[in-house]
């Protein structure tokens, strides 16, 4: 009798413990995973920012502020902060506007739609290093395609020296990365689009609703939560972007387009001095955590207008 | 219940052991390659099929099985140190020039003038080479991966057409001949590779042809001390502004300048003499015109003699790893320079040994346009290497220099504020890194 009492509180206190660590034991693995690999390398990053770290020989000395200090007194970090969000005002307007059009045109059936669907992915489909390579060659000033265009247009009675030119060299850098983020915002607008039942236009039409008011309050308000992810998409490269610049300019000429992410990648790959790379990576971090919030916010607070 | 909770605990049992026998067996397996498995080669991704056909041949020859590992040339430098950070051993790598020092410093690199044939290697070498090897006390720490000097290729019959029979002996004469051949319709002469990373090599180029020391032994900016480093600075910035160049010098890419060597829009082109080859195979109106002058303009005429390194790691693999360093920079069993040839063909790669130049198989494969005892002087008596760029804070140098000789270029700084820069650099540099 006392042996199936002993029975009975060792498996409710077994059913007890399950209760309670089981569901730990089950998120253990994501835990972890997401533990080694993403805030474990944040807070070295952080703690490294805080470092003199020498590669060599494996030592890292605590310095407190100075390679934030060093970095907030630098010439080169305040001109790449400028040239940052004028590049970022860049890659997000033009990927989300120029991406929204081509999803509405692609989303109509006309002849010739399967075709444009396919060139709409290409960009897409090539690697930013690729993207780098081909812009360069677009934008020569001997044998470019784009100075072609506008020569034979008329437009032009010579060959421009576009990569010369700082404003130039920053907006068809800019323009690159735009180029291959439009693709990537099209067919994620493109795909919302086509998940709006068509009913809801024909119930608008009955309604009386004209054209620019179907737009308003079908199109949009359907694909807002997707123009919102596109949005942030585009934020987050406008402020990452890296490699197609890196090959088209290397930052130059001069500081012209000496994005964040060149610097970063300047100071922690060939200067080797991860702390001030991670001071970089930090500050580049937060910039982008910040404005990609206020977008978020700004976007789901006229949405709750709406409703 | 008590059934699925053994099988649960079984199961847990069995996938620990058997996660516990894979991390013992990798790490048996890891000291297995420290301990005379295959030897472990580092390289980056240029011609990888073509490491792999001689990495093979290596084996044949030796019977010593080795395997690749390449890593992408952008972070090249970052990839093999945190894999050595990180305990991965490295028996045979690739390395950057600047890096040598830093490495062996770390203790990643063994000396090799102690292993058997060093020497010997060493001796082959032209002399002006031996400096890009060793440290300034004379360790060979490194050994020749490839090997090239800096030339300015010109146009003959361009120049000719403009009146000039030769190409120019000085900076005012390349000035002089650029501007007559503006004037007779070629809108840019001179073409230079000014991108930000290769500034630094320009800088080398500019100085020695004008018989200015670079660096003193000690690695002090002996440039800052010669009041013909800022005339130089003068001369680049007037042949920037003056239109000598093209204006997007700045970012143009060698693909674009050959092209436009090889079309006829430019005369003068100054990058390693391999470019030739590549300039020639890529075919144009203008290439059968194509050559290269026997010194860099400038009173003293030298030029920079620059190239990539092969390193070897200490350890139990110490005999093999040599022998597989000497198969690869110098000799084959045969006595036969068979890598260095192949790279020749590949890319007209160059080595830094006199016989080299000589061999009947390397000047079929370089090809009839080049003059093989103008590319020998050079190496020979003509260029240095410049043996500062060997130490640790070389590398930070390098991307300063980028900055300013852009910024003076665009005329945002001054040639005299250009020199005081970069020497105060030098100077904090290597305070920071003593």
């Amino acid at each position: 009798m006392a042996s199936a009492r002993i029975d009975r509180e060792t498996a409710q206190r077994r059913k007890h413990w399950d209760r309670k660590w089981i569901p730990y034991a089950l998120l253990a693995p994501a835990l972890i995973t997401i533990l080694i690999v993403i805030i474990s390398p944040l807070l070295t990053t952080i703690y490294y920012s805080f470092s003199n770290v020498d590669l060599i020989f494996n030592r890292t000395t605590f310095i407190g502020l100075e390679n934030y200090q060093e970095l907030f007194t630098s010439r080169l970090f305040w001109k790449a902060i400028e040239i940052n969000l004028k590049f970022a005002a860049i890659v997000v307007i033009v990927p989300t506007l120029m991406g929204l059009f081509f999803a509405l045109l692609l989303v109509e059936d006309f002849i010739g739609r399967g075709i444009g669907r396919t060139l709409l992915i290409l960009p897409w489909a090539l690697p930013w290093i690729v993207i780098g390579l081909l812009w360069n060659w677009l934008v020569n000033a001997q044998f470019g395609a784009i100075n072609g265009l506008l020569y034979s247009l008329g437009l032009i009675d010579k060959y421009i020296p576009f990569m010369a030119d700082e404003d130039w060299a920053l907006i068809f850098t800019a323009l690159a990365s735009a180029w291959r983020q439009t693709s990537f915002s099209a067919i994620l607008l493109l795909a919302a689009l086509q998940t709006i039942p068509e009913d809801l236009y024909d119930a608008a039409k009955v309604d009386g609703a004209g054209l620019r008011a179907r737009f308003r309050f079908i199109t949009f308000a359907w694909i807002r939560p997707t123009l919102t992810i596109v949005l942030l998409y585009n934020i987050v490269l406008g402020f990452l972007q890296f490699d197609a610049v890196w090959i088209m300019t290397q930052g130059g000429p001069g500081d012209a387009t000496m994005l964040l992410s060149v610097l970063l990648y300047r100071e922690t790959f060939i200067n080797f001095d991860l702390g001030m790379g991670a001071a970089v990576s930090n500050v580049l971090g937060l910039i982008t955590l910040g404005v990609g919030l206020f977008f978020v916010r700004l976007t789901y607070r006229s949405q709750a207008a709406y409703a | 219940m008590s059934k699925r909770q053994l099988s649960r605990r079984q199961f847990l049992k069995g996938t620990g052991a058997g996660l516990a026998s894979l991390a013992l067996g990798g790490a048996s397996s890891g000291s297995l390659l420290a301990q005379g498995g295959p030897l472990q080669f580092y390289g980056w991704d240029f011609q990888p099929d073509t490491i792999r056909q001689h990495l093979d041949n290596y084996t044949a020859q030796s019977g010593t099985p080795v395997e690749l590992h390449i890593i992408p040339n952008v972070g090249y430098s970052t990839g093999i140190q945190t894999k050595i950070l990180g305990g991965v051993h490295m028996d045979v790598y690739y390395n950057f020039k600047y890096n040598s020092t830093r490495f062996y410093n770390a203790g990643w690199a063994r000396r090799m003038d102690d292993l058997p044939g060093a020497e010997e290697a060493m001796g082959e070498m032209f002399a002006s080479s031996v400096p890009s090897y060793t440290t300034p006390e004379g360790q060979l720490i490194s050994m020749p991966y490839f090997s090239a000097v800096h030339a300015l290729h010109y146009n003959e019959r361009m120049l000719s057409a403009s009146g000039f029979d030769a190409p120019p002996q000085t900076k005012q004469d390349l000035y002089d001949q650029c501007a007559q051949l503006k004037a007779d319709g070629v809108d840019t002469p001179y073409l230079a590779y000014w991108v930000k990373e290769f500034c630094e090599e320009y800088l080398q180029v500019y100085l020695l042809s004008e018989g200015i020391t670079p660096f003193a032994p000690n690695g002090e900016p002996a440039f800052a001390d010669d009041a013909k480093t800022a005339d130089v600075f003068e001369w680049w910035q007037a042949m920037f502004q003056d239109g000598m160049t093209s204006p997007t010098m700045l970012t143009d890419q060698p693909g674009e300048q050959m092209t436009a060597m090889q079309n006829g829009d430019a005369a003068f082109y100054v990058l390693h003499h391999y470019f030739l080859k590549l300039m020639n195979a890529g075919g144009g109106p203008e290439v059968e015109h194509l050559r290269i002058a026997d010194r860099m303009p400038g009173s003293d005429g030298m030029t920079f003699q620059m190239g990539e390194v092969v390193q070897m790691s200490d350890g139990p693999n110490v005999d093999r790893s040599w022998d597989l360093v000497k198969f690869y920079t110098w000799k084959d069993a045969a006595g036969e320079r068979s890598v260095h040839k192949s790279w020749a063909a590949a890319a007209a790669l160059g080595a830094p040994y006199p016989d080299f130049f000589d061999d009947p198989e390397v000047q079929a494969n370089y090809g009839d346009f080049y003059d093989f005892e103008q590319i020998k002087g050079m190496f020979e008596n003509n260029s240095d290497v410049v043996q500062a760029r060997n130490q640790p804070w070389y590398s930070e140098f390098q991307t300063h220099v980028g900055d300013e000789i852009q910024r003076m270029l665009q005329g945002n700084l001054a040639p005299a504020e250009t020199v005081t820069s970069l020497a105060d650099k030098v100077l904090e540099l290597r305070d920071q890194y003593s």
